[in-house]
């Protein structure tokens, strides 16, 4: 049994996203919680991108029974793909593998890593970065995800 | 053949119910409101603080009629709130949703996001739903 619920999505995350063969294709398998490996070279951002990046966005109370017992926890999460250049081509189909794998699911994870039991879309992110190095682009979704730490 | 005559009045307190309702329903907002300016305050990261300084929640005015003026138009009262967040606003900088949602140095590297203002958005929200039921069904 997990014993915190932002390691339940966490899981539920790597899971469902690694775990596929067509995203893992599609990002070379990079697929990060919350923080990126540092790349501060042309040749480390060429190993980095196109990438995937969930991170938690926002908490939210959670759903008690009577005598304050949690039946689920249901944070926001954002999910994206991200990518450097000038062209949305490489994200798009990264985007809609995730939105593919996490829309709707419900379900126990595999290793006793608790419980999803919703996973609602809520909106889509679409942006540009422009740095000095060049031009850094993101596409993805934000989740409203209820996790149990059993099920 | 005589029958019994029974009649009742009944009054219309339409106005006093609305009015009823319409006051609760500022003082939820209001609640709101204050919860996302201090979840706002708490936690938004300050290095020079002018992001601190551009982050609030405020009230708006979108035009729900309270009460006639004596020409008998409708007044306004501000029952709703706007949460903003910009950067540093003598400089004109916007940087606000860079902060809160990730970004890229530039030097190229990630700097994970520091969500303050989708926690204060969703603390706000939490306000609402939580005690909006209780509110119209008083």
């Amino acid at each position: 049994m997990a014993s915190e619920y932002t390691d339940v999505v966490a899981a539920f995350m790597i899971q469902r996203l690694a775990g596929d063969s067509t995203l893992s294709a599609l990002v070379g398998g990079r697929i990060y919680d919350t923080d990126l490996p540092q790349a501060d070279t042309e040749t480390e951002r060429a190993a980095l991108y196109p990438c995937v990046v969930f991170n938690l966005q926002a908490a939210n109370p959670p759903l008690e029974t009577i005598g304050d017992q949690i039946v689920w926890v249901p944070d926001d999460y954002q999910v994206m793909g991200l990518d450097q250049g000038e062209s949305f081509t490489t994200l798009v189909p990264i985007a809609a593998r995730i939105r593919q794998l996490l829309r709707g699911f419900s379900g126990s994870l595999a290793s006793d890593a608790g419980y999803i039991n919703w996973c609602r879309f809520l909106r889509n992110i679409k942006g540009s970065q422009q740095v000095s190095v060049g031009t850094f682009l993101r596409l993805g979704q934000l989740y409203r995800i209820a996790a149990r730490l059993s099920a | 053949m005589a029958g019994f005559g029974y009649t009742r009045v009944v009054r219309d307190d339409t106005d006093a119910v609305v009015a009823n309702i319409r006051r609760r329903t500022q003082a939820l907002y209001e609640r709101a409101r204050d919860r996302g300016e201090q979840s706002l305050q708490s936690l938004v990261p300050v290095d020079t603080g002018a992001l601190k300084e551009s982050s609030h929640a405020e009230s708006i005015n979108v035009g729900l009629p309270r009460s006639r003026d004596a020409a008998g138009r409708f007044t306004n009262q501000e029952i709703g709130f706007v949460m903003r967040s910009f950067g540093n606003e003598t400089t004109g900088e916007q940087y606000a949703k860079f902060v809160n949602e990730g970004h890229h140095t530039a030097s190229g590297s990630w700097v994970p996001p520091n969500p303050y203002f989708s926690q204060a958005e969703a603390d706000a929200k939490a306000v609402v739903e939580e005690e909006l039921p209780s509110v119209l069904s008083k």
